[in-house]
């Protein structure tokens, strides 16, 4: 098979759920029962993801190099075109065949979950369209496909997440998400244009050659990053910054974090894929994208923001009672290191953690949905505990799940579920990183790398916290315990086959991960900091690694195979009799509040609220100042000139000008009489005489020359003649 | 344009491709003939204007495809349903006129179109490239770029351009006067407030 | 007949003017909703653009202005065109806002209310 095919069946699985949604959207409502749609959703997204699975079997298996299919879609100049077409590499391989695959387990999870829902199957149809728009930004071959793509997430995220918008919550929680997204999507734009007007004018996303990932062209058009001007390079800056500011927004990264938490409102099938696969994977799928192109200026600022979203959001879900929520904050967290990842150059980490996440965190909401539908949709943990016996499958779900996202390991063997592995090397990443700041001198640096290694303490605490405390324990309430019941298979088979993924896909992309990260990206450098960068990405992988295994030679016991185990154990002691130990804890004084300040997620919320209704507020009174004193002033001036000049007239007007005007008034009123009968002020009679007039005189000229009366000459002659009589 | 050319090249589909449009655009404006509640129309409505645009790809102007969807679909028609929002409390609102106005009506429509399907089979028989087909005029038709139309509209169309430009102001200004002129005086300056009829 | 129906050529977009030509005057005489008369316009306005655009391809666009090899396409037509949307965008927005002010006063946009304004 060449790598035409593979492009050609990626093609084919991208544009098979817009086919499916149209189709759905359209004559789903044929069908009486809903079943029928829905099932042939999952069909279509099967055949997509069985598509996507041949076609990167056959790339990895043939070791096959990047291809580019460029279709023109719009001249912008001379020669100029704005690109589409699906780029096929290594990334978008692997993403495609995720991305389809979670879809399709979501799609079969949704099936059981949506039972009986009145719009079950536009709900499908949704998620067809949302899965699309995914794979549209995973497969996208220039900035401008990316971002088609990324308002049709935003559209369909905001479809979704409102699905139930007879609620207030969910109305509230879709508008949030929709504005959240595009303040950073502004960025987004403000980015383009840059790399548009200042690199090129290409915004093509294809590698001139292979291996060098996106914005390969701008190298190929003699501009070698690395010789820009520094000017230049404070452009390339922002442009990074801007175009990372839109992953921001989809990635909830902090300070626009917001929105992600209050999108549970959404249907649970929703969350699962909105935080796995799809609109979350959008933003670290663009980050490691344009990674060629950050500068260390942009490698801070991405470090920084990621650091920031990973300790805030793990701390804020260890004080979440909401299960939903508690999921949510990891996610958060977890994308935090993502993104820190492409911050610290460990950008293939970035997407490999991108993907083992994506099964496991799917899994957990998958999960939580089913718990939440078994108990009579109570989402608050205090009021589960001992669901284990009666939902087995779903707990067995979770806890792989949960061991997966702690990083658990073997210790002191390489043996390990998939989430070690891209935590593992996250962390590695961020030492490295940590470490080239402090040879400059800069010790503040360390922080990149104490913050990571201390959350990967608090990542299992918190997932074990609320496993103990949904599955373990003691039932905390009767009524709901005695109601639970398994889920049906629709909705625990996805569960554990996503489970299984979390077991063993970190595996053969560790291997995979390797032979990604042997080519080094280029990077900029224009101080200490940034050579020292440069050397060290350009020693590759392989230095990497050494770097990391001299680390876990020596920190062996607080990284291999041990973060997991402690904090699961305290976790499991603390919670095992529900909030007993906590609640005397944080009845202290000091605890208290602190506890309480957690709670409120940091009260951004009200922060935000606060900020910007103020903000908005004092623009709109310096305005209307403005509008009184300066425009109201020039307007009133103006009348007070008109006035006085109209006096001034008046005189000449009431004299001479009236005269004539009675004069007039007075035979227009016996040319009224005659006209009366067709100013009845009926628009339509108007119209239909203008119109009657128009078409005779239309008539008059045409008819004789299309019936050959007349040559074309002598019809206009004709013509001519007839106007010159009607205006004589 | 390439695309224009890319289908040309296809000259198989072209006609397969025109007459789809041409049905939809018929069928959407039949549609806004024929539907009496408002919103319907506006509906229908975005059908024809977007077969439009489909015809403005198929005849090479790209350009002016994305306008007529950027500015039409995206902007006046949202206006005439914002229109049809603010001025009725039930959007499906009918109002009926006495049969054989209707009848009236669609009478001189069928005329109207008539008379100008002779004009233009005049016109286009009197035409010296009458003859030539789309997929013919193909290599003209590929140099109609953004950059020509931009050119011409700071040389040769200068003068108009500007003077579209006053006008989109003058528009704005009195667009906002005229709709709200009534209030100020009713109300004595207090903002919003229902209709004051 | 074949060949008039398979090779697309100037009067096939003609007619396809002047049918939605038609419906935009029918459209315009039948209804009594002072919007529904808007969208008419519209309609019309679209017909005349759809003509000018195929004009511009077929009969000006078809013989380059100056005809050396570097000659400069002629585009009026699509200028044409182009600033008719404008003129169109700035006529529905006086429209809507005449209407605006009709459903101030009469509480409704039936135009045959408009007929009181007869003095």
């Amino acid at each position: 098979m060449t790598v035409e095919t593979v492009s050609n069946l990626l093609v084919a699985a991208w544009l098979l759920p817009v086919a499916g949604f149209t189709l759905v959207i359209l004559f789903g409502r044929l069908f009486r029962d809903h079943e029928k749609p829905a099932w042939f959703t999952v069909l279509v997204m099967g055949t997509s993801f069985v598509l996507s699975a041949i076609a990167l079997w056959q790339y990895m298996a043939n070791g096959m190099e990047p291809y580019c299919d460029p279709w023109p879609w719009l001249a912008i100049g001379e020669g100029k075109f704005l690109e589409v077409g699906p780029y096929v590499d290594e990334v978008s391989v692997l993403l495609m065949a995720m991305v389809t695959l979670i879809s399709t387990l979501v799609h079969i999870y949704s099936v059981g979950y949506m039972h009986g829902d009145p719009r079950k199957s536009r709900f499908m149809a949704y998620m067809q369209l949302f899965t699309f728009s995914m794979l549209t930004i995973v497969i996208a071959n220039s900035l401008i496909q990316l971002f088609v793509g990324w308002e049709l997430v935003g559209l369909t995220s905001y479809l979704l997440i409102g699905f139930w918008y007879e609620k207030r919550g969910p109305q509230l929680a879709s508008k949030k998400a929709f504005v959240m997204n595009r303040i950073g999507d502004t960025g987004f734009l403000i980015g383009m244009g840059i790399v548009f007007f200042k690199f090129g004018g290409d915004l093509v996303l294809r590698s001139a050659e292979p291996g060098l990932g996106i914005f390969g062209t701008m190298a190929a058009n003699g501009m070698n990053p690395l010789d820009l001007s520094s000017a230049d390079q404070w452009w390339l800056t922002i442009a990074g910054i801007g175009l990372f500011c839109g992953a921001m927004g989809k990635s909830a990264q902090f300070p626009l974090h917001t929105w992600l938490p209050d999108a549970m409102e959404g249907p649970t099938p929703v969350s699962s894929i909105v935080h796995s696969a799809t609109m979350v994977a959008a933003g670290v799928y663009l980050s490691a994208r344009i990674f060629p192109i950050l500068t260390p200026g942009a490698h801070l600022f991405i470090s920084t923001i990621g650091l920031i979203t990973l300790v805030l959001a793990a701390v804020i879900a260890c004080a979440q009672t909401d299960i939903k929520r508690v999921l949510a904050y990891s996610t958060l967290s977890q994308l935090g290191y993502m993104i820190l990842a492409v911050g610290v150059g460990a950008y293939t980490f970035a997407l490999f953690h991108l993907i083992t996440h994506a099964f496991f965190k799917c899994c957990l909401f998958q999960c939580s949905g089913s718990v939440i539908h078994a108990c009579h949709h109570e989402q608050e943990m205090p009021k589960y505990g001992g669901l284990m016996r009666k939902m087995p499958l779903t707990a067995i779900a979770f806890a792989i799940s949960t061991l997966a996202i702690a990083g658990a390991a073997i210790p002191y063997t390489e043996y390990a579920l998939s989430g070690f592995y891209s935590k593992d090397g996250i962390i590695a990443g961020a030492i490295n990183y940590g470490e080239a700041f402090g040879r400059n001198g800069m010790s503040w640096g360390s922080l990149f790398y104490w913050g990571p290694v201390i959350i990967a303490y608090v990542t299992p605490f918190y997932m074990m916290r609320a496993f103990v405390l949904t599955f373990l324990g003691k039932p905390r309430d009767k009524h709901i315990h005695d109601h639970a019941h398994e889920a049906p298979w629709t909705m625990w088979a996805p569960q554990l086959v996503l489970a299984l993924f979390a077991i063993i896909i970190g595996w053969p992309m560790f291997r995979v991960g390797a032979s990604i990260h042997a080519t080094a990206p280029t990077m900029l450098t224009h101080d200490a900091a940034g050579q020292e960068h440069l050397t060290m990405m350009s020693q590759g992988f392989d230095a990497h690694t050494e770097m990391a295994h001299g680390f876990h030679l020596t920190h062996g016991f607080l990284l291999h195979g041990f973060a997991w185990i402690i904090p699961m154990v305290l976790a499991a002691v603390i919670y095992w009799n529900g909030f007993a130990i906590t609640s005397r804890i944080f009845g202290l004084p000091v605890l208290k509040q602190l506890h309480w300040l957690v709670y409120n997620k940091f009260g951004f919320d009200g922060l935000y609220d606060t900020i910007f209704v103020a903000l908005c507020k004092i623009v709109a009174k310096l305005a209307a100042w403005f509008d009184r004193m300066v425009v109201d002033g020039l307007v009133n001036l103006c009348g007070w000139l008109g006035k006085n000049i109209g006096f001034a007239v008046g005189g000449f007007d009431d004299q001479v000008v009236d005269g004539a005007v009675r004069g007039t008034g007075r035979s227009a009123v016996k040319l009224g009489g005659v006209f009366h009968f067709v100013q009845g002020g009926n628009l339509r009679v108007y119209v239909l005489i203008l119109l009657a007039v128009g078409l005779a005189g239309l008539a008059v000229v045409v008819i004789p020359l299309a019936l050959g009366w007349a040559e074309p000459a002598a019809a206009s002659t004709a013509a001519t003649a007839t106007i010159s009589a009607l205006t004589q | 344009m390439i695309l224009a050319q890319q289908i040309n090249d296809l000259s198989g589909i072209v006609p397969l491709l025109f007459y789809g449009f041409a049905a939809l655009a018929v069928l959407g404006a039949l549609g806004v003939v024929f539907s009496q509640q408002i919103v319907r129309m506006a509906i229908w409505l975005l059908f024809t204007l977007g077969a439009v645009a489909l015809m403005y790809f198929l005849l090479g102007a790209e350009f002016l495809a994305a306008i007529q969807l950027v500015v039409y679909v995206g902007g006046t028609l949202i206006l005439i349903i914002f229109g049809v929002m603010l001025t009725s409390k039930n959007p499906f609102t009918s109002l009926d006129i006495p049969p054989y106005e209707r009848f009236i009506g669609w009478a001189v429509g069928l005329i109207g179109a008539a008379l100008m399907v002779f004009t233009g089979l005049a016109v286009a028989a009197g035409s010296a490239t009458s003859s030539q087909t789309i997929q013919e005029t193909a290599d003209t038709a590929a140099s109609f770029g953004v950059t020509e139309l931009g050119r011409s509209m700071l040389t040769k169309y200068m003068i108009p351009f500007e003077v579209a430009g006053v006008l989109l102001l003058v528009v704005m200004i009195g667009a906002a006067y005229i709709a709200k002129g009534r209030h100020e005086q009713a109300d004595s300056g207090s903002s919003g407030g229902g209709p004051t009829a | 007949m074949t060949t008039a129906l398979t090779s697309i050529g100037l009067s096939h977009f003609l007619v396809l003017s002047a049918i939605v030509f038609g419906c935009g005057l029918a459209t315009v005489l039948t209804k009594r909703n002072a919007i529904g008369i808007l969208i008419g316009v519209e309609l019309i306005l679209n017909a005349a653009n759809l003509n000018l655009v195929a004009f511009n391809r077929f009969s000006w666009g078809g013989v380059p202005v100056g005809a050396g090899t570097d000659a400069v396409p002629a585009v009026d037509g699509l200028m044409f065109a182009l600033f008719i949307i404008v003129l169109a965008a700035a006529e529905a927005a006086i429209a809507l806002a005449i209407i605006l002010n009709f459903y101030n006063n009469f509480a409704s946009i039936d135009v045959e209310r408009g007929s009181t304004l007869r003095g």
